[in-house]
């Protein structure tokens, strides 16, 4: 590899890793807005102008704060924790198709840090390193309301994760591929063959389930269990303050921002917008191929909050009797219907 | 493509046996000393890992992913000897209020 | 360059399975286990095969540790530090006999290895020779899939079954015994 190609990758990557952490940022100012929104409040309003520096304000006072580890905490484990937490909510980005090559001077710049050829099943595997962060963090505080909150999370993941897989098979068995820049380019514009060529509308019971289990994963209402405040009183993040609880905090969102990605890419089409074929310069379409990817995923995140803010949570039971004997069977299904219907159809 | 070819013979073949063999000594040298039925466990596992290593190494010189296909029987039965283990090992401590397998001398408690 | 992250990586798996087998702190085991799975699976991407890397990352790091690590959380911790301090000395008159065997096995196994030669096999030699080696550009994906669903089908079908009976016998071995039956 040249040694122009290698400072490209590594300037991609540092973009990424850049955008990944400010959306998270600006996601947790979205998610207040939107809260007061939905609750005829105001919300932050008061540092800048529309509160919109309202995340620095508050990342500087997760950074201020003292930094309390329990006497009976297992030190070391108890800094892990967060770490793998925000660590494997970062990785996940190395496979995500941002957008189409981009040609400038003659040389391509793929928008894709790697296009392994295993794609799905790498981010499959980042969704199920997930679970470890907070596991650490819970069992390394020593603290009941902490192994609670790290027992549901770690068991919810397991649960959730299956159905996942399932309907993640369903999806392959139309692609005929695990590499998300070619599941990407299959999804050319908008309609192709008499027939939408988004995922989305051949798999859309597989999306139903994919989205359903990506709330779970990300911990995100309404299947918040693991930090149920009624219950639990933080639940695995109870004895975590300061800049570790801010990265807890954190690692949600921008794991909210690459299911996000993940979802727009597999299902919506990922850079495709209609009508790109009418535009004949390889660049812009790049280009708007980049924002068309962007505004699926804030709409996705908007998704997250919207019923974050509108459902209440369920009880343990009803959560695992969703994942267990709801899911399951449904993905099942749904990977049969598929086969039927390649049989059939095609 | 040449340089993947070539990566795989930076390596000889027989460093690869050699590590799956150490790892597998290793595993048994666990197995053998240890109390713990999670360590045993643990144990266990890295034993059928060096197996799996061996099994890709020789795949991929072979040039034929029937290899790798084993690869996939031994974690399938992997995960089937963990989940029954695992349910023993709970059933165990909450007979015995302990994991230490010299409880189980006993046969009777 | 390979050559320096194989031995890097082998270095890592094999202090790893160390710690792991011969550790005093089950904790530190447990953690450790982690470490030695991802450098197995960074082996075996540097054997060029990445589906079987992503699926020990699936299988082992996401399911099985953590099963362990449910089993360990679920039974207490003083339980546990009983059983860590119980046990002596690593090299002891009462090992001795384990670590004896374990050393003999090691032994024989290289004494195998050095007379087989893996190297100088025909096959292996021919191998090398015309690069006969399985691409990574996705066919070696698509070779494992057939093979699974055509030579391979009825051990398949096989593991798939017991798969399940392990699974149903698990749900049954950890069942809550019910009043009338205690």
């Amino acid at each position: 590899m040249e040694l122009i190609d290698l400072l490209i990758k590594i300037a991609l990557i540092i973009v990424i890793f850049v955008i990944s952490l400010v959306v998270a940022m600006y996601s947790t100012y979205a998610e207040r807005k939107i809260a007061a929104f939905f609750q005829d409040r105001v919300g932050p309003n008061r540092a800048g102008p529309w509160g919109i520096l309202q995340p620095l304000a508050d990342g500087g006072k997760m950074f201020l704060k003292e930094e309390i580890i329990p006497t009976n905490a297992t030190g070391f484990l108890f800094i892990v924790g967060p770490s793998l937490a925000i660590l494997t909510a970062c990785i996940g980005s190395a496979v995500i198709p941002w957008g189409q090559n981009l040609e400038i001077g003659g040389r391509v710049i793929p928008l894709q840090v790697t296009d392994i050829n295993v794609g799905i099943l790498y981010i499959f595997g980042v969704v199920s390193l997930g679970v470890y962060g907070i596991m650490i963090g819970g069992w390394a505080s020593n603290n009941k309301y902490s192994l609670l909150g790290a027992i549901r999370a770690a068991s919810q993941n397991i649960s959730y994760e299956i159905s996942m897989g399932l309907s993640i098979i369903a999806l392959l068995m139309v692609t005929g591929t695990l590499s998300l820049g070619e599941i990407a380019k299959q999804q050319h514009g908008f309609w192709a063959d008499g027939y939408f060529s988004w995922n989305v509308f051949k798999q859309p019971l597989g999306f139903l389930l994919f989205i359903v289990c990506a709330f779970a994963e990300t911990n995100r209402s309404p299947f918040d269990l693991p930090e149920c405040e009624t219950e639990l009183v933080g639940g695995y993040h109870t004895e975590y303050s300061s800049m570790k609880l801010g990265f807890y905090l954190f690692a949600e969102y921008i794991n909210m921002f690459i299911s996000s990605a993940v979802m727009a890419t597999l299902y919506f089409g990922g850079y495709n917008f209609p009508f790109m074929d009418l535009i004949h310069s390889p660049n812009l379409v790049a280009i708007l191929g980049v924002v068309a990817l962007f505004i699926k995923i804030f709409m996705f995140i908007f998704f997250f909050m919207w019923v974050r803010w509108t459902l209440p949570r369920f009880r343990y039971d009803q959560l695992m009797d969703l994942g267990w004997k709801t899911l399951i069977p449904l993905a099942i299904a749904n990977i049969v219907l598929t086969g039927i219907f390649m049989t059939f159809f095609k | 493509m040449e340089s993947l070819t070539r990566t795989i013979q930076a390596v000889p073949l027989n460093h690869y046996i050699f590590l799956s063999a150490i790892i597998f000594s290793i595993g048994v040298m666990g197995v053998l000393l240890r109390r713990n039925a999670i360590v045993i466990f643990m144990s266990v596992e890295l034993m059928l890992n060096s197996v799996n290593l061996l099994l890709t190494a020789f795949s991929v010189y072979r040039g034929d992913a029937a290899g790798q296909v084993f690869v996939f029987f031994i974690m399938a039965l992997a995960a089937a000897e963990v989940a029954v283990g695992l349910a023993i090992i709970v059933m165990i401590y909450r007979n015995t209020n302990s994991i230490d397998i010299n409880v189980l001398n006993r046969l009777k408690w | 360059m390979i050559k320096v992250f194989f031995y890097l990586m082998a270095f890592i798996t094999l202090a790893s399975a160390l710690v792991v087998a011969a550790g005093k702190n089950l904790v530190r085991s447990l953690f450790m286990f982690f470490v030695t799975l991802f450098g197995l699976a960074g082996l075996y991407v540097l054997a060029l095969a990445d589906f079987v890397a992503v699926t020990q990352i699936v299988i082992y790091v996401g399911g099985i540790l953590v099963l362990i690590l449910f089993a360990f959380m679920l039974s207490g911790k003083e339980a546990l530090n009983k059983v860590s301090v119980q046990a002596d000395g690593f090299i002891s008159l009462k090992n001795a006999p384990a670590l004896l065997l374990a050393g003999l096995f090691l032994v024989i196994m290289f004494n195998v290895v050095f007379k087989a030669q893996a190297d100088n096999l025909p096959w292996v030699q021919a191998a090398i020779s015309n690069q006969n080696i399985m691409p990574v550009n996705g066919t070696g994906i698509n070779h494992i899939g057939v093979n699974l669903m055509t030579r391979y089908l009825l051990p398949f079908e096989v593991i798939s079954i017991l798969l399940m009976l392990a699974l149903v016998g698990a749900a049954h071995l950890s069942r809550k015994p019910k009043e009338d039956e205690v």
